[in-house]
């Protein structure tokens, strides 16, 4: 019987220091194979060990379409996190999964999509984007509005670039008031209030959103007065998880296993679960 | 169908024998006032005048165990897979709120993905299990959870006491029927099934007063910010000995340890009412407060698990109603909300 | 024992009527056995369930670290001598303020454990009569503590060679499964985060293997050398029957022999391990 709490190595192939306490990592698998035929949905996530530290779980923050490497981005807040900040291109560390649901892209088919996150809550919707950005004709209007504290705050600066010079997405970005650099060419607001004034097209339309429980409680009401319907707005959960199996009894919110039936979830689903997270 | 006794003087060599075959040897055993569980145990010592303190369960899922290995030179690593621990074990005169608890705990060590650690246990531990004739202790309720003092759930063979001076056995399981060789070495004599039914039966009578637990599923479903919990589970002190003493409880955690470059990663018990199981690196931390940790406890158990797996995460052996330092007794809680949902409150 | 129960109830209504405690800490019936359990008091009708008996074994100074009494601005706590020794070991830390606690105490001629047996604290006890109190329930009962009842627990140890006695200990913390109950039970196990649950660095290791587990009952046994008042809580609460007492009876006494210091008598008094002085013995260093 294989050992299910064995993880994958994964060597360092990019590091990017994303903010003062962010970091990125594209990570290719050791394994041949692997490296060709891993295949996971946007939405998932895993666990990732320094060997010695322990895991940690983040959201996969690449795009399935993209083949040969994944990628994740983090806050050095803890242990295992500050450690990982620590490694450097050429080591290697282990990946465990994927694991969790995923966004149903293909329901997205046909619809106009509006992505809202907030600082460092931008992988897990990232992984969408791209996934979106890559089948791009499959979908009608796309809007991104990404936002954090302060310009510092911000993470993918280089893609937000590369999103802002596509013709076929409209992002708009923006810090909080106060957060704006002299050079600052963007919004400055909090993220419920430039979504407003953005207005992304409701009709036929789905959000995706991700943020701090502060921001989702502020965006929720702007997407509502906007036309969405809590059914089609997908948010994902962060939780307290350790094993990513559905074994170590850590991350329920009542009875929905975050780690099985999650991270992905619609504010509708959200709506009906217990105060337990 | 007859079934075979054997003088009750003779289990301590029945013991023997079954470990002579190979197996190492769990039985249970005085020490000091209380009985546990011991692996190695001298069969001669087998005390069987009540319920042990421990469960069965560190023979199956330990409290610690290692689970991957590692080594590092240079910027790379080395893992190494690990193999379960698991010789062929023999746990005699389990009670059947122990050998139950196993086909409660499976579905979820196989929920998917499948454990091998727990499952290769499993597959090499034989249970000969010892029906209790009356409950052998106040606190037991196994007949409130769809249990019974003689249930034979997760046991390959069953012994039950008809005398003072008589085992009855009945194999239960293909396991247990291997067997048949080994203990008809003992056999003295024969019993009826009407025998084994008036056993049961004076068990049943002992926890007549233990109503089933129903409606609790329901009512929790709708009474999670309940006043109930900070009335009852006040007096949490938050220790850990009813999630350890459980046999069901199964929530871990996994730590890495090194010893300059290699080192090893461990699966340790952990439980739910410990205020840093579900606290976040950011310092949120959904469960703050004893009493929403300990109705985390009651839902697992009573609403939680049952909703995923279709059985409750409990078979009423009563240990944590008994060892509890502050007797918050969890039959109390729970026969509280059956209670009330009874009432239609 | 009626008259104390009477008492505990006059004066807890009293004090809950007009307002002078925001609850009661007392013990009540339990569920199993005879055996009591933990009670919180909020309003004077809540008082009726106090009780107390010689199954009141729990030590309920624990509850000051724990919400919801730790955020109240004035709690009453019902105490029998051992318990309120453990106050004045708060007190001398400063971890408590007096003005916080009404001391309910209770006079009392020891308790019974769940076996029956009565705790070695009892047969020792002198504090049967509390004097540090705001109100007391019960008469007066003499104090015959028998002088030899701690030192008897430690022959065992005394008579073991150092190898037998690391054998021992080894043995006995092999049980340990790192619940915490000992900590948790302890009124004096005050860290808003334990060292064992620090983790930048590790310093204790988590895992209940066997150096773990001497780890922590190690660090457990240090933290508590001098200020540990035996009111066993901690042996009383573990769920593998680890001989905690003699763990910390031992420190107890190296701590007697070594600064004549007894923890739980003067609030005014600094433990020596939190204090030093110019004439402190140094002959062990050199």
């Amino acid at each position: 019987m294989e050992n299910i709490y064995k993880p994958y190595l994964v060597r360092i192939e990019e590091k990017r220091t994303e903010t003062y306490d962010t970091t990125s990592f594209k990570l290719a698998f050791l394994d041949d194979d692997m490296r060709e035929n891993f295949a996971y949905h946007a939405g998932n996530f895993g666990e990732y060990s320094v060997f010695g530290e322990g895991e940690s779980t983040f959201c996969i923050a690449s795009s399935p379409t993209k083949k040969g490497y994944i990628e994740c981005c983090f806050r050095a807040a803890g242990r295992l996190t500050k450690s990982l900040a620590a490694k450097e291109v050429g080591d290697v560390i282990g990946f465990r999964g994927p694991y969790g649901n995923r966004f149903p892209i293909e329901d997205y088919y046909g619809k106009n999509i509006v992505f809202v996150a907030g600082g460092i809550a931008l992988p897990p919707v990232r992984s969408v984007i791209w996934n979106v950005l890559d089948l791009r004709d499959k979908f009608e209007e796309v809007t991104i509005v990404y936002g954090a504290r302060s310009e510092a705050d911000l993470v993918y600066k280089h893609e937000l670039k590369e999103w802002e010079e596509r013709g076929d997405v409209n992002l708009v970005q923006t810090v909080d008031p106060g957060g704006e650099g002299p050079d600052w060419k963007g919004q400055v607001g909090f993220v419920p209030n430039v979504l407003g004034e953005a207005a992304p097209n409701a009709e036929n339309g789905i959000a995706v959103l991700c943020g701090p429980p502060v921001m989702i409680r502020f965006t929720l009401p702007v997407l509502r007065e906007l036309g969405f319907r809590d059914e089609d707005v997908w948010t994902t959960l962060e939780n307290r998880m350790k094993c990513g199996l559905g074994k170590c009894g850590r991350c329920n919110v009542g009875e929905i296993y975050v780690c099985k039936e999650g991270p992905v979830f619609t504010a509708a689903q959200v709506a009906q679960m217990p105060n337990d997270f | 169908m007859p079934h075979m006794t054997l003088d009750r003087t003779d289990l301590p060599s029945l013991a023997q024998a079954l470990a002579g075959q190979g197996r190492r040897l769990v039985l249970p055993v005085r020490e000091g006032q209380e009985l546990f569980y011991r692996e190695g145990a001298d069969p001669a010592q087998l005390d069987l005048s009540t319920i042990p303190k421990n469960s069965i369960k560190e023979f199956l899922f330990p409290k610690c165990e290692k689970i991957l290995e590692y080594e590092y030179s240079g910027n790379d690593v080395v893992i190494e897979d690990v193999a379960p621990d698991a010789k062929p074990t023999v746990i005699f005169c389990a009670r059947p709120c122990d050998a139950a608890s196993l086909p409660v705990v499976e579905p979820l060590w196989n929920w998917d993905y499948k454990d091998k650690f727990f499952n290769e246990r499993r597959e090499q531990t034989l249970l000969v299990t010892y029906a209790c004739r009356t409950a052998p202790d106040e606190a037991c309720f196994c007949a409130s959870v769809g249990l019974s003092p003689s249930a034979d759930q997760g046991s390959d063979v069953m012994l039950y006491a008809v005398d003072d001076a008589t085992v009855a056995v009945r194999p239960v399981s293909p396991k247990g029927k291997e067997l048949e060789e080994v203990f008809s070495k003992f056999k003295k004599g024969e019993v009826s099934d009407e025998a084994l039914e008036a056993f049961a039966k004076e068990g049943d009578e002992s926890l007549a007063h233990r109503k089933p637990l129903d409606k609790v599923k329901g009512w929790l479903e709708a009474h999670f910010e309940d006043p109930l919990w900070e009335e009852k589970a006040f007096r949490c002190i938050g220790c850990g000995t009813c999630t350890f003493l459980c046999p069901t409880c199964h929530c871990f955690d996994i730590q890495d340890e090194s010893v300059f470059d290699g080192g090893c990663r461990l699966k340790n018990w952990d439980g739910c009412q410990f205020p840093l199981f579900t606290l976040h690196t950011s310092g949120h931390n959904p469960r703050d407060t004893q009493p929403k940790r300990y109705r985390q406890r009651i839902y697992h158990k009573y609403a939680i698990y049952p909703e995923k797996f279709g059985k409750i995460l409990c078979t009423g052996c009563g240990r944590c109603v008994a060892h509890c330092p502050v007797n918050l007794s969890l039959y109390d809680v729970v026969a509280t909300a059956q209670e009330r949902a009874e009432k239609g409150e | 024992m009626s008259d104390r129960t009477d008492k505990i109830r006059e004066v807890a209504r009293k004090w809950l009527a007009d307002g002078t405690v925001e609850a009661v800490v007392g013990w009540e019936q339990g569920t199993y056995g005879e055996k009591c359990s933990p009670a919180l008091a909020r309003t004077p009708e809540d008082a009726d369930r106090l009780l107390f008996n010689e199954r009141c074994t729990n030590n309920l100074m624990t509850y000051l670290k724990r919400d919801p009494v730790r955020s109240m601005a004035k709690v009453g706590i019902v105490a029998k001598g051992c318990d309120i020794k453990s106050l004045i070991g708060l007190l001398q830390e400063s971890q408590v303020e007096r003005e916080k606690v009404m001391v309910l105490a209770v006079t009392c001629e020891g308790v019974k454990k769940d076996d029956g047996t009565v705790p070695v604290k009892c047969q020792a006890c002198d504090v049967n009569t509390p004097t540090f109190f705001d109100e007391i329930a019960g008469d007066k009962v003499a104090s015959n503590p028998d002088p030899e009842a701690r030192a008897k627990e430690l022959e065992k140890l005394d008579a073991m060679t150092q190898q037998e006695r690391n054998r021992f200990w080894r043995e006995e913390l092999d049980k340990c499964i790192r619940c915490y109950a000992c900590r948790q039970a302890c009124p004096l196990c005050i860290c808003d985060r334990c060292i064992a649950e620090k983790n930048q660095p590790q310093w204790v290791e988590t895992s209940p293997h066997p150096r773990g587990n001497f780890s922590w009952n190690l660090i457990r046994a240090y933290h508590l050398a001098g200020r540990c008042v035996e009111c066993e809580a901690c042996e009383t609460a573990c769920p593998v029957n680890i001989p905690l007492m003699l763990l910390n009876r031992s420190m107890a006494r190296t701590v007697k022999d070594a600064f004549d210091y007894e923890a739980g008598r003067d609030p005014e008094v600094q433990p020596p391990l939190r204090t030093f002085n110019l004439d402190d013995d140094n002959s062990f260093i050199l």
